[in-house]
């Protein structure tokens, strides 16, 4: 009973746009084409896999969320546990370190262009002053390079968001589990594996897998650096899928993608619940 | 021995800090810095790291041009609105889903899960559709269901997943001194959530608070606008002018800002302090 | 009374809030009630909020694309001064940035939601017109009262507002490209900018390696990799082979196919691969363009005669000048393409079509034509307002008379083909950047295009006659 309000909002409102979504997934529904409209099966998903430029976004995608959540995590992780001391000017300090979640992700965008700007960035000024390298480096327009800027955007962004997070659980570890430690004489290492770790463990599965989702369908970076270009070399699955369907007006199989992409991560859900066993976490 | 590894370990952990807070400060000062310079400066052979001629230009240019007050207003209308029917709703929400066991949770959870998937792209034009019908369009109403939907399933999980960790023996204390179940919830395990409550909060608020997608697509009239949305008009489609930029940007960080600081130290309050002993 | 509101509505959450928290007596199923029910009321509470239009008069609603604050005062400006000849109707002034524009537009439309104006270029025209969205104005057009007026610019053109024989879009200006020049560093190289007055391709391209000195961070020319780039070197090849349309022999060969297209797209995607552009140009579009020449990293810029205005505000006096497109060597003609900026179309749900119509005539007429094209910086759609000595002098004289030149043909963009817009702004975009990143060679690059071209012939048009 207590989930009805949340479950009524959230179907209530996003109900009809799945269902839609799944309707012309197997339409033939390009607005370019209004009077052709009619039901073609999975001729939508089928184009999916002709698709030559998808499997090169799609690993795009698997790089950026892989790397993004990775330091998001771990960075987090050592500075929700650098806050959980008390020390000098600590309150101030921790509001500072958590600002870049505050931030919005267009601003963070243009903040990082900025920075990685070939020629008036200030990342390459320094590169160069320090003698690391001779010319400047075309940080956007290269397709070696074109991830890592919005790669080190979105985590600059992230790190306060698993910091915050941590940090709550931590310190919702009541203080006696820790004397018990102490008593058991644990070192610092054997505390941080077999106490604090399998405590916060909901908090850390269930961030990480909202983080997952939440990366992979997060394109707003990317698009304002370099969008998704050149040719492609820093798009992801999100933001390719946006720009075919709305460029091409072909509906239909932008929603056959989308549908496509959720199903993924669904299964991407269920088996990291299964394997991270979380219905049973927690329960001590 | 003892000592001086103790020693070493503050060391490490003080470098750490160190670098931490300039990272996230670098690119900050570099926003401030580049909105206290003029055009030519900004884009000098030989970067400044301080402005040599400071103006404020660019931020009477912000405030001329746009109706920033007006921004801020619909901007705190929706978030905080917003935020409050997420926090009520997921504390409710998690808690059942941490706590009771019944069939379907899993679906449930799916769900909640899927909802956060659905591919914008199809998405819009139903909830366009959608809005039309309950008249929400151009209206600050249409953000706040957008936000409070988008928000929801992930606040609600988060709440639950801190609810999980709250010894369910310190229910059980409570009940035996004669609360209630909803009472032992509401005086024992709440308190001691509080962290996590704020933490919540603050990821609906801020979520709400940056969200530009649908504030462009829905609201068309520019009194009806959020700051982000409004930031937008600075990206024209002429030119990139990264003084007005910056500090429009900066503008927008002061309220947030502020938030975080009034915030912050629920999250950092020692809470176990009065938690029932087991 | 709008604050009122708010503030109730803040109160009612806050005090939902409280009582969840502080009743203790209350069953939890009951609190889950009270909490949806008041959800959905505060929802509703910020609706009316905001819902305090008056219905004596009837009500339009106009939506900018491409709103600058210079743009908007102007045609708030413009909009006053509708409202004040023609009291029984008002305009609602609304606007969305261009880059989210087309996203925007195109949703309003497919969901029954757009506004009675919008302003479009034409890519949202095309995505408009096809599903049925816009309202047809052929009729309108045709017994337009000033038609006499028009610029011959205007009528040649016409066909970019018009779709499958019908017009959609009454322009509102038209531009067209030009080349801004740093003249600072043409004086340092010894070229006098007003010997180039009557310049081809090929002093073109001479000027922009002469200009590049990477010592200096000086690169010849603001490169357009991104988004809408091809239609630079589309206008490039179409001056060289002197045609009048993409598809000049009237079958699917293109002139993409041309035996000379391939060495002309080496020689002008040349100049970012060989670095006379910087190389983070590859995914420039019209904004980082222009900031590149303004901020002094690149010393030519082909644009159109809005960029003027920038370039007003944020350079100083002296240092730059806009000369005409390149010509090409020998050629009798002058081959070029030109369209309008910003035409106003009507949108077929309007439910006030007469006074959208009174709307888009006060905007058009040349009273307001050339007061908008003053303040925005385009060239005007009638001769009379042509003639004004604003576009006799100064940056515009150089555009003017590119239009009023005898000898100018219009060479027109492929708008039958209904993917032409998904072409510019995705399909051209990413084979090129294969191309300029070096992933894939020139013949492969233009393989692909010629055969997407192809193949959108036959589904467009051979396939409809």
């Amino acid at each position: 009973m207590l989930l009805l309000p949340a479950l009524l909002i959230v179907v209530g409102f996003m109900g009809y746009p799945l269902l839609y979504s799944v309707r012309i997934s197997f339409l033939n529904y390009n607005l370019m084409a209004p009077n052709d409209v009619r039901f073609i099966g999975f001729d939508n998903y089928r184009k999916l896999f002709t698709d030559s430029e998808i499997k090169y976004v799609l690993l795009n995608s698997i790089k950026w969320v892989v790397t993004v959540v990775f330091f998001q995590f771990i960075l987090g992780f050592i500075l929700a546990m650098l806050l959980n001391k008390k020390f000098f000017g600590k309150k101030i300090y921790q509001s500072v370190v958590f600002l870049p979640w505050a931030v919005s992700g267009f601003l963070i965008g243009l903040i990082f262009k900025w920075v990685y700007s070939e020629h008036s960035g200030i990342l390459n000024f320094m590169l160069l002053k320090l003698g690391i390298i001779d010319s400047p480096i075309s940080w956007l327009g290269d397709g070696k390079y074109a991830m890592i800027g919005p790669i080190t955007g979105m985590i600059w962004y992230g790190i306060p968001f698993f910091g915050i997070m941590i940090l709550a659980a931590l310190q919702s570890i009541p203080t006696d589990i820790f004397d018990s430690a102490n008593i058991d004489g644990c070192s610092g290492i054997q505390k941080l594996f077999y106490v604090i770790i399998p405590f916060i463990k909901p908090t850390i599965i269930m961030t990480l897998l909202l983080r997952v989702i939440w990366v992979f369908n997060s394109p707003d970076i990317i698009y304002i650096m370099t969008g998704g270009g050149p040719a492609n070399a820093s798009n992801i699955l999100s933001l390719y899928v946006f720009n075919q369907a709305f460029y091409s007006l072909d509906f239909g199989y932008g929603a056959a993608v989308g549908i496509l992409m959720m199903a993924l991560l669904v299964l991407y859900a269920l088996v990291f619940l299964t394997l991270t066993r979380y219905e049973r976490s927690g329960d001590f | 021995m003892g000592n001086t590894k103790k020693m070493l370990f503050r060391a490490i952990e003080f470098v750490l800090r160190i670098i931490f807070i300039f990272c996230t400060l670098f690119p900050f000062y570099w926003m401030l810095v580049t909105s206290l310079k003029n055009r030519l400066e900004i884009h000098a052979k030989v970067p400044t790291f301080w402005p040599e001629n400071i103006t404020f230009e660019n931020y009477i240019n912000a405030f001329a041009q746009t109706r920033f007050d007006m921004f801020i207003k619909n901007s705190l209308i929706v978030t905080v609105i917003s935020s409050l029917i997420v926090l009520v709703v997921s504390v409710l929400g998690g808690y059942a889903l941490a706590r009771y066991r019944f069939r379907g949770k899993n679906v449930i959870l799916i769900i909640f899960l899927a909802s956060q998937m659905i591919p914008m792209i199809t998405a819009i034009i139903p909830m366009f559709i959608l809005y039309s019908k309950l008249g929400l369009i151009d209206r600050l109403a249409s953000l706040i269901a957008s936000y409070t939907v988008s928000n929801i399933p992930f606040c609600l999980i988060t709440m639950s997943s801190f609810f999980k960790r709250i010894p369910v023996s310190l229910e059980e204390a409570a009940l035996i001194d004669g609360c209630s179940s909803f009472q032992s919830v509401v005086r024992i395990v709440l308190p001691t959530m509080l962290p996590g409550i704020m933490a919540v909060f603050v990821f609906a608020f801020t979520g709400a608070w940056n969200e530009l997608f649908y504030s462009i697509m829905m609201i068309s009239n520019e009194g009806r606008r959020t700051i982000p949305a409004g930031l937008m008009n600075f990206v024209q489609k002429y030119d990139i002018d990264w003084g007005q930029m910056t500090a429009a940007g900066f503008i927008t960080l002061i309220p947030v800002t502020v938030m975080f600081f009034m915030v912050e130290k629920y999250i950092v309050a020692g809470l176990t302090q009065g938690a029932v002993k087991e | 009374m709008k604050k009122v509101n708010a503030l109730t509505s803040i109160v009612l959450v806050l005090i939902l809030v409280l009582s969840v928290f502080a009743g203790c007596s209350s069953g939890g199923s009951k609190v889950s009630e009270e909490s949806t029910s008041s959800g959905t009321d505060s929802g509703s509470v910020s609706t009316d909020n905001n819902d305090n239009k008056t219905q004596t008069q009837s009500e339009i609603t106009f939506l900018d694309t491409m709103p600058t604050p210079e743009r908007t005062e102007l045609l708030k400006n413009m909009i006053a001064k509708f409202e004040a000849a023609n009291t029984s109707v008002k305009v609602e002034y609304t606007s969305v940035p261009w880059d989210e524009a087309y996203k925007k537009v195109v949703t309003m439309g497919a969901s029954n939601t757009l506004p009675d104006v919008v302003t479009t270029d034409v890519g949202i025209m095309l995505a408009l017109a096809q599903p049925g969205y816009a309202e047809k104005l052929t009729d309108k057009w045709n017994n337009w009262k000033y038609k006499d007026d028009l610029t011959q610019a205007a009528i040649v053109a016409s066909n970019l507002y018009t779709y499958d024989g019908d017009i959609y879009v009454i322009p509102d200006g038209f531009l067209l490209q030009g080349i801004f020049v740093r003249t600072d560093w043409l004086e340092e190289l010894g070229i006098d900018p007003v010997s180039l007055q009557n310049w081809t391709w090929d002093d073109y391209f001479d000027v922009i390696k002469k200009m590049t000195d990477k010592d200096k961070n000086r690169y010849g020319i603001a490169f357009r990799g991104g988004a809408n780039g091809f239609l630079r070197f589309y206008e490039f090849l179409g001056s060289n082979l002197q045609v009048t349309n993409a598809f000049p022999d009237g079958t699917n060969k293109s002139i993409l196919e041309d035996p000379r297209a391939i060495d002309l797209f080496k020689q002008f995607y040349g100049l970012y691969t060989e670095g006379y552009a910087p190389k983070e140009s590859i995914n420039w579009g019209f904004k980082e363009m222009v900031e590149g020449f303004v901020n002094g990293q690149c010393g030519t810029l082909n644009q159109t005669p809005e960029v003027t205005v920038t370039c007003q505000q944020n350079m100083e006096e002296g240092i730059w000048t806009v000369l005409p497109q390149p010509k090409t060597k020998g050629a009798t003609k002058n081959h070029m393409t030109w369209g309008y900026s910003a035409g106003y179309l009507m949108s077929s749900s309007s439910k006030n079509k007469d006074g959208t119509w009174a709307f888009i005539e006060f905007m058009s007429s040349p009273e307001m034509n050339l007061e908008y094209s003053k303040g925005f910086g385009c060239l005007p759609i009638y001769k009379s307002c042509l003639e004004d000595s604003y576009f006799q002098s100064g940056a515009l004289k150089g555009y003017a008379d590119q239009l009023l030149d005898p000898n100018i043909e219009y060479f027109s963009q492929p708008t039958d083909l209904t993917q032409w817009g998904y072409f510019l702004a995705e399909y051209s975009k990413t084979e090129v950047q294969k191309y300029m990143s070096g992933k894939q060679s020139a013949e492969d690059t233009m393989a692909n295009l010629a055969q997407w071209m192809r193949e959108q012939y036959d589904k467009d048009v051979a396939g409809k006659q």
